[in-house]
């Protein structure tokens, strides 16, 4: 529990010392470090705080078991690096964003540590509110920052009926030991897709991400969004694992995939892209939870295992790669002062090549490309769904095939989304805009860190597999020693090693590329040319273009318009989604216009009936 | 409809010569004509009349093809785009720009032929003809019919093997590559024929000022009968092939569209005129072509375009096939001209109108403005691709039978 105390501690010493930027942001880059010490303490041996009762029934408690460690492993990973980063990063903002930011990860943490309801709503509620004032950090945010208010109460109100089902069902307020009913499951996963920005409640994260300041951008679209998935996953471990859940999850998780897949593929913001691809990695994690739920409830237990680690693997790649992603794409942000990815060319020569290399790595994991985390984690999503036809039931075998199709769909777009970005944005030619000179230090070093830890996860990833205690699915074969094999079934159905692939990728490509390098005389470099003669500033394929096809060929799905204004064109596309909350919202306006018409409009008598009529309402619902 | 051809000052009067009914007038009011500003900036690049060249906006950019690359020729076109769709197309013509017209001034009017037969290889004979004919008026020389018929078989001789040359490249864009192989033979077998005629395979050095070079043998002439009489077939039959290929005609069909006012308000002349359904053609004024039937469609698309080409061959090669039959090998007299004056001449080329308005003063040129029908092809190429995409560009481009060393000079 020491450690769990001393992050606490050091979570409180940072809000206190705000006016110190740089040194708060260093207490709290401390208390990440404790806090991932204590997952890696509670990884080996569980522990806890012991009970403080509030009230009957209402006992508070914390501590780190099995589950929690893992979520803690991965999430303060993400903090320490995004602390670390907003060393320098935090000196563009004002002296708030340090208490912001430290009392945002003071609540995930409680979140995390919680082991009743009460703890964990407080928890949710501190990194909810604080997210919002971080979100406020950012000028002219604030019809954002509303909207992921309004998102993130919605999210709260759900959980707090779902807490008050769990405490009518067991008298107690403990989320360890107890048993939910469907209302408890389905206001709990309400209020947890939510935050994890599932379709169609994922129109928050995208106005929240592209307005917010970059930190708190990779604090939300990664860490915050894992929120979600632990919750679902205590959830699943409270209210049992219905077929109907995981049915529905699938599909939900197979639509959010292709979904922000697809808005991904034709994002032309520079932080809209990766807030699309957020909703398209929790997607893939919802849809394999879902698996797993399946499976469990058709017995197929290796299956549901193995969805399960699925879902822990593409969490791992979403949280370290989201995170480098958005940490990188801000520093060439602010360094470039630009916020489109056709503005940001260059980013290698221009802003410095930590940053681009961390794109780099990042955009590859999200593109599955290997032997980088993220390949893995699509490879085990993959190997999972084929596995589906090992349901009994029908309705499970189509549902999975439907989500399969998705989601293969999902990977193909977030490919194509990442190859713009990356393309554009740290391998492609320097516009010659002159970036600002920024203290850097520790960007660079966090960035350097999150993209080793990318890196090397993904090298050895059965190692992680292992790590978090799912060992069955390590194997030896074929000449590769045990644990470096994953296998993604008992019988084998399907094998894979990283750790063997880079070694054979290394022997066969990188020696000798390194060689090459190393031994070949200086190359002479001459600027892109075209037809004869230099390429000019206005003669670059532009990233817009190289979405158009994908657009025009789904342009009714797009909503996509060309637009025509006098000398001017551009191309119109829309995540329809928001034409739900557009009715929504204009039907509001349009039912209060009609209630301060009718009912409120000054007149006594008005009133009086009002009164009159809501008190016989209540009488005979009362009755 | 009067169609605006070129513009220029004479004696300080502003002058317009225009295209209607088969004629080609002086004018000296301006009735609003849309494409005087293209007229004026030819030498510089050519634009949309209608929509400019430019446009800006989020995401397009210039997708620049040339100086040097695939057009053959160096020339630049600026396709602005956001994607796929061409949004504006914007043609330099700088780099093919010899400055010829400008040369040809202060020069003899022999020598200043062989410059003006070489503005554009491909119509050797229609410059040169139009070129000839201003020379001819400006000295008051009239040619006999046996000169006009042997240039006017010239004339469709070059007419016949450019139309099969466009329709070549229109079949190897849709990847035709069996039609755009046996149209290659047939392009080599006309100019074949164009050897025995006049001794060059482009025809070149055969119009001279008030006559031909030579007047081809009687030999000669029954070699190009037989010859016309085979290509005749041969390409009668591999048309007939290739308007049942949906895919070839697909590519074609509804690519690139022209309306005849458009068409017309560019300076459009020409079989891509004769494709929006306008029956103008500098030849029916001419006694010779009492007999041609002059060939439209209704489209105004890169298939109208192919099939008002294809018919001219047909055409072309049965006035060939009668005119040749109506002369003997016997030279005519040859004529020096000398003196001054002031001509305009003209000719229907293969791609057009070729206008040519000359001053002469003791043998020598004074003032020449020259008008080529490839500024006005790539003009309306510029308007009928907008909206089309990058795949259509080949079609849009090679059905206008256009060129940069025409339209540059």
């Amino acid at each position: 529990m020491i450690y769990v105390y001393l992050s606490f501690i050091f979570f409180i010493l940072a809000m206190l010392v705000t006016s110190f930027k740089r040194f708060s942001y260093t207490l709290i880059t401390a208390a990440s470090a404790f806090a991932f010490v204590a997952a890696v303490v509670g990884m080996r041996a569980p522990f806890h705080s012991g009970a403080y009762i509030l009230l009957k029934g209402v006992d508070l408690s914390i501590g780190v078991d099995h589950t929690s460690a893992i979520f803690l492993f991965i999430a303060s990973i993400s903090w320490f690096a995004i602390s670390l980063y907003s060393i320098d990063y935090g000196m563009n903002y004002s002296k708030k964003m340090p208490i912001f930011f430290s009392s945002a990860l003071f609540g995930m943490f409680l979140t995390l540590t919680a082991r009743d309801a009460f703890t964990f709503v407080s928890g949710w509620e501190i990194a909810t509110i604080f997210s919002y004032l971080l979100i406020m950090e950012h000028k002219g945010s604030f019809k954002e920052a509303f909207e992921f208010l309004a998102f993130g109460e919605i999210s709260t109100v759900s959980l707090l009926v779902a807490l008050a089902s769990l405490y009518l069902e067991n008298h107690s307020l403990s989320i360890i030991g107890t048993h939910g009913n469907w209302i408890f499951m389905v206001m709990a996963t309400m209020a947890f897709i939510t935050k994890m920005g599932i379709y169609p409640l994922h129109t928050w994260l995208i106005s929240a991400h592209s307005k917010a300041p970059s930190n708190a951008s990779a604090f939300l679209s990664a860490p915050l969004t894992l929120m979600g998935v632990y919750g679902l996953v205590r959830m699943l471990s409270i209210a049992g694992q219905p077929e109907w859940w995981g049915v529905l999850a699938m599909i939900f998780g197979g639509f959010s995939a292709f979904w922000g897949g697809l808005q991904a593929a034709s994002a032309k913001k520079l932080k809209v892209l990766p807030a699309y691809s957020t909703v398209e990695n929790n997607g893939m994690i919802l849809a394999t939870l879902g698996l797993s739920v399946t499976a469990h409830s058709a017995n197929l237990t290796a299956l549901s295992s193995f969805a399960m680690i699925t879902s822990l693997i593409l969490l791992f790649a979403h949280i370290t790669s989201k995170s480098l992603l958005f940490m990188s794409i801000g520093h060439a942000k602010e360094a470039l002062d630009e916020d489109t990815i056709d503005n940001i060319r260059g980013v290698w020569t221009a802003v410095g090549k930590i940053p681009a290399i961390s794109m780099l790595i990042s955009g590859l994991s999200f593109s599955a490309f290997p032997p980088i985390i993220g390949f893995l984690g699509e490879w085990m999503t993959l190997e999972a769904l084929f596995q589906s036809y090992k349901f009994p039931s029908m309705l499970d075998k189509l549902s999975a095939a439907f989500a399969g199709i998705l989601i293969a769909l999902a990977m193909g777009l977030a490919a194509f989304s990442m190859a713009k970005l990356i393309g554009y944005s740290a391998l492609g030619y320097d516009h010659g805009k002159k970036a600002k000179k920024l203290p850097s230090f520790s960007m660079n070093l966090s960035e350097l860190f999150l993209s080793l830890t990318v890196l090397l996860a993904g090298i050895f990833s059965p190692c992680l597999i292992g790590y978090f205690g799912y060992g069955d699915f390590l194997s030896g074969l074929f000449g590769v020693p045990k644990p470096f094999l994953v296998v993604s079934s008992h019988p084998i159905f399907g094998v894979m090693s990283p750790t063997f692939m880079m070694i054979v990728a290394g022997v066969i490509f990188l020696f000798p590329l390194a060689f090459y390098i190393l031994k070949s005389k200086k190359v002479k470099k001459v600027s892109a040319w075209n037809g004869g003669i230099a390429l000019k500033e206005g003669e670059y394929f532009s990233a817009p273009a190289y979405s158009f096809t994908i657009e025009f060929i789904l342009r009714k799905v797009y909503d996509m318009k060309e637009i025509k204004s006098g000398k001017k064109r551009y191309v119109s596309v829309k995540d329809v989604t928001t034409f739900l909350y557009d009715g929504l919202i204009k039907a509001t306006k349009v039912t209060s216009k009609a209630l301060s018409v009718t009912l409120m409009n000054g007149h006594v008598y008005s009133y009086v009936l009002y009164v009159m009529v809501m008190f016989v309402l209540l009488f005979f619902i009362a009755k | 409809m009067s169609i605006l051809l070129a513009h220029f000052k004479s004696n300080g009067k502003e002058e317009f010569i225009t295209q209607e009914k088969g004629g080609i007038r002086k004018e000296s009011e301006n009735k609003g004509f849309k494409n005087l500003e293209l007229i004026e900036n030819r030498n510089e690049f050519i634009v949309d009349v209608f929509n400019g060249g430019k446009i800006e906006g989020d995401g397009v950019f210039d997708f620049r093809y040339g100086p040097v690359s695939g057009i053959g020729e160096a020339g630049v076109f600026h396709l602005y785009t956001y994607g796929e769709r061409i949004l504006s197309v914007k043609i330099d013509t700088f780099y093919k720009r010899r400055k010829l017209d400008e040369k040809m001034i202060g020069m003899d009017v022999n020598d200043a032929l062989k410059i003006a037969e070489r503005v554009s290889g491909n119509f050797s004979v229609s410059h040169s003809l139009a070129f000839s004919r201003a020379i001819e008026k400006a000295m008051k020389v009239e040619v006999d019919d046996k000169t006009k018929r042997v240039r006017a078989i010239a004339l469709e001789l070059e007419r016949i093997y450019n139309h099969i040359h466009v329709i070549s490249k229109l079949a190897s864009d849709a990847a035709q590559l069996v039609l755009a192989s046996h149209l290659s033979e047939l392009f080599e077998d006309s100019l074949c024929v164009n050897e025995i005629f006049s001794g060059s395979r482009y025809l070149r050095d055969f119009v001279t000022l008030g006559g031909v070079t030579k007047v081809p043998s009687d030999k000669a002439l029954n070699s190009v009968l037989k010859e016309i009489e085979k290509n005749k077939k041969s390409f009668t039959k591999l048309y007939k092939n290739s308007m049942t290929s949906r895919n070839y005609i697909d590519r074609l069909h509804s690519t690139a569209i022209l309306s005849a006012r458009d068409a017309a308000m560019i300076g459009l002349t020409g079989p891509s005129l004769r494709a929006c359904n306008v029956k103008e053609d500098l030849r029916i004024k001419d006694d010779i072509y009492k007999d041609l039937k002059i060939v439209t469609d209704e489209e105004g698309d890169a298939l109208s375009r192919m099939e008002v080409r294809a018919k001219e061959i047909l055409e072309s090669m049965e006035f060939v096939e009668n005119n040749v039959k109506k002369i003997n090998s016997k030279e005519t007299d040859r004529m020096t001209l000398q003196g001054k004056g002031d001509g305009l001449g003209w000719c229907e080329s293969p791609s057009g109108a070729i206008i040519y308005s000359i001053g002469v003063e003791d043998s020598k040129i004074k003032v020449l403005h020259v008008s080529t029908p490839s500024v006005f092809g790539m003009a309306a190429m510029a308007h009928s691709i907008v909206g089309n995409i990058f795949t259509d560009f080949p079609f849009a481009l090679d059905s206008f039978g256009v060129n940069f060393a025409d339209a540059a000079r």
